[in-house]
């Protein structure tokens, strides 16, 4: 068997769990299940808010649930660890924090508000036609909630549920993935932030009628049913916290859209951990039921889904490219420590300088094995 | 999820030292990981006990790996197995924690310890085994026995 052979052979097999061999030296962490019962337990504390006040949406309320979170994930672990979550809660909240400030920024330089000329890129995609306007003419009846009118409203509420929950998991459970898929996720961000202060962009909603504090006519009517299909299955008070969040969240922040973003960020960054070919199939439609969802409801045109999902190409190409480079400088050093002549007398020159070098070579000694 | 292996010391010795009679297979075995962990497929880990125990090539030869710190828990936890299995020795303590800590199921070693306590250990090649008792050359032997394990149990020692 070839060394290549061997080496695919090990590193195709399923196993990453703890191996029996191991475990039987080293005792699972006594302190796994104390976290395991308290993450259960606010698990179940954030079902009943769920069903009670409805989804935890402001940035700020994000950033306190999941400190809580993980917080209570880190019972028990060492202190070096708590150093560590500290450092990065405070880059998260930084990093949600700027995102809620696009808005007072976005008000205070006063970039002019993009309209027409979003809404024309949509018309030369679609050869003349309102993609939002054209859906819901086909397919949104005011009178009549119907099963895709639930699956949008699903689909379009896991943008605040599904990134956050892989943040958390991935801290939890791996810390080097999670600085991979948050350094994807910040520049996202960080670029969407920009956006949406010096390109504001009225989403269809608003361009084709708007609210009370918001009336442009760029466009025929369009519904905002967003929430609807909540209230559907019941979930009025879910429905209320979101409007509340909504009344003071950036209303042109549309440019591009985060929601397609985020949900196709997800779901290429844990593509490759998914081998059953259903699976990809489910996280394949996943984005693309979320873009649909989004010009359905009238809250992006398509082109705001194009952008997000552009730059959350750019975001994983960048940082692929990056830390490929870092992998390739690594191991070209390692290759060289060891392409280096060496000459064992230089070994234990070298090593008799340090203290640690020196217990090498007497211990070999005291081991009664001579150096060659 | 990504392949994870761990470095031990005898592997580093074996590979540093020309004159290890497992210096050849090391490196090849050492060269396939080092592709791995290039195309981003495999994740090599080892701890600073490792790398200070085996001087400064070690270190520029173990930079794909990510080092685990022997902080104050690591040393602990490696003291307290060491403690209840007497015949492990704190190099292969800590080397036992840091895999059941971040679910590494394969090392990368030339101590047969780890095959026979059923742990998938590397290499695997034709002609070049995992070391037992009886069956190394002596130079292999003094990196087995002597310089690496020795080293990083100086490092641990509190």
């Amino acid at each position: 068997m070839s060394t290549t052979a061997s080496l695919e052979r090990t590193a195709t097999d399923p196993e990453h769990r703890t191996c029996p061999g191991v475990a039987a030296f080293v005792p699972a962490d006594r302190w796994r299940l104390v976290r395991l019962v308290l993450v259960a337990l606010y698990a179940a504390g954030y079902v009943y808010w769920f069903r009670r006040n409805g989804i935890i949406i402001d940035r700020i309320s994000v950033v306190l649930s999941v400190t809580i979170l993980l917080v209570l994930g880190h019972v028990g672990r060492p202190w070096y660890r708590w150093r560590r979550l500290a450092l990065d809660l405070v880059l998260y909240s930084a990093m949600w924090l700027a995102y809620e400030e696009t808005r007072g920024a976005a008000d205070r330089l006063g970039f002019p508000l993009q309209v027409e000329s979003v809404r024309n890129i949509d018309r030369v995609l679609f050869l003349g036609t309102d993609p939002p306007v054209w859906l819901q003419r086909r397919f949104y009846s005011p009178d009549v909630v119907r099963w895709y009118d639930v699956v949008a409203s699903v689909v379009y509420y896991t943008h605040f549920v599904l990134p956050v929950a892989a943040i958390v998991v991935l801290w939890l459970s791996n810390r080097l993935e999670w600085a991979r898929f948050m350094r994807r996720l910040a520049t996202v961000l960080v670029v969407a932030c920009v956006s949406f202060v010096v390109v504001p962009t009225a989403p269809p909603w608003m361009a084709g009628g708007g609210d009370r504090r918001n009336r442009l006519d760029a466009l025929p009517p369009v519904a905002r049913p967003t929430g609807r299909g909540w209230r559907h299955l019941g979930l009025e008070s879910f429905v209320h916290a979101w409007e509340t969040g909504r009344d003071w969240a950036n209303p042109v922040a549309a440019m591009p859209s985060l929601h397609a973003a985020f949900s196709l960020l997800v779901v290429v960054f844990f593509f490759p951990w998914v081998r059953a070919w259903w699976w990809r199939a489910v996280l394949l439609a996943f984005p693309l039921a979320m873009g649909v969802a989004l010009v359905y409801l009238g809250e992006h045109y398509v082109v705001d889904v194009l952008a997000g999902w552009v730059l959350v190409s750019l975001s994983f190409v960048l940082w692929g490219w990056i830390e490929r480079r870092g992998r390739l400088r690594r191991a070209a050093i390692s290759r060289s420590a060891l392409a280096l002549d060496f000459d064992d007398s230089c070994h234990i020159e070298a090593c008799a300088q340090t203290d640690t070098c020196a217990q090498i070579e007497s211990s070999a000694d005291r081991s009664g094995v001579a150096p060659s | 999820m990504k392949r994870r292996v761990f470095i031990d010391s005898s592997f580093v010795a074996a590979l540093l030292d020309q004159l290890d009679g497992h210096h050849e297979g090391a490196r090849v075995v050492f060269d396939e990981l080092v592709g791995e962990y290039e195309r981003g497929v495999t994740l090599l880990y080892s701890h600073s006990g490792v790398v200070a125990g085996l001087g400064g090539r070690a270190g520029s030869a173990l930079r794909v790996c990510e080092i685990v710190r022997l902080r104050r828990w690591l040393t602990r936890a490696a003291s307290r197995v060491e403690r209840r299995h007497g015949q492990l020795g704190r190099d292969r303590a800590a080397a036992l924690v840091v895999m059941r800590r971040w679910r590494i199921v394969e090392i990368a070693s030339y101590d047969s310890f780890f095959l026979e306590h059923g742990i998938r250990t590397l290499p695997i090649l034709p002609g070049e085994a995992v070391v037992g008792n009886n069956n190394s050359s002596p130079s292999a032997k003094r990196s087995r026995n002597g310089s690496a394990r020795s080293a990083t149990n100086a490092m641990l020692a509190p």
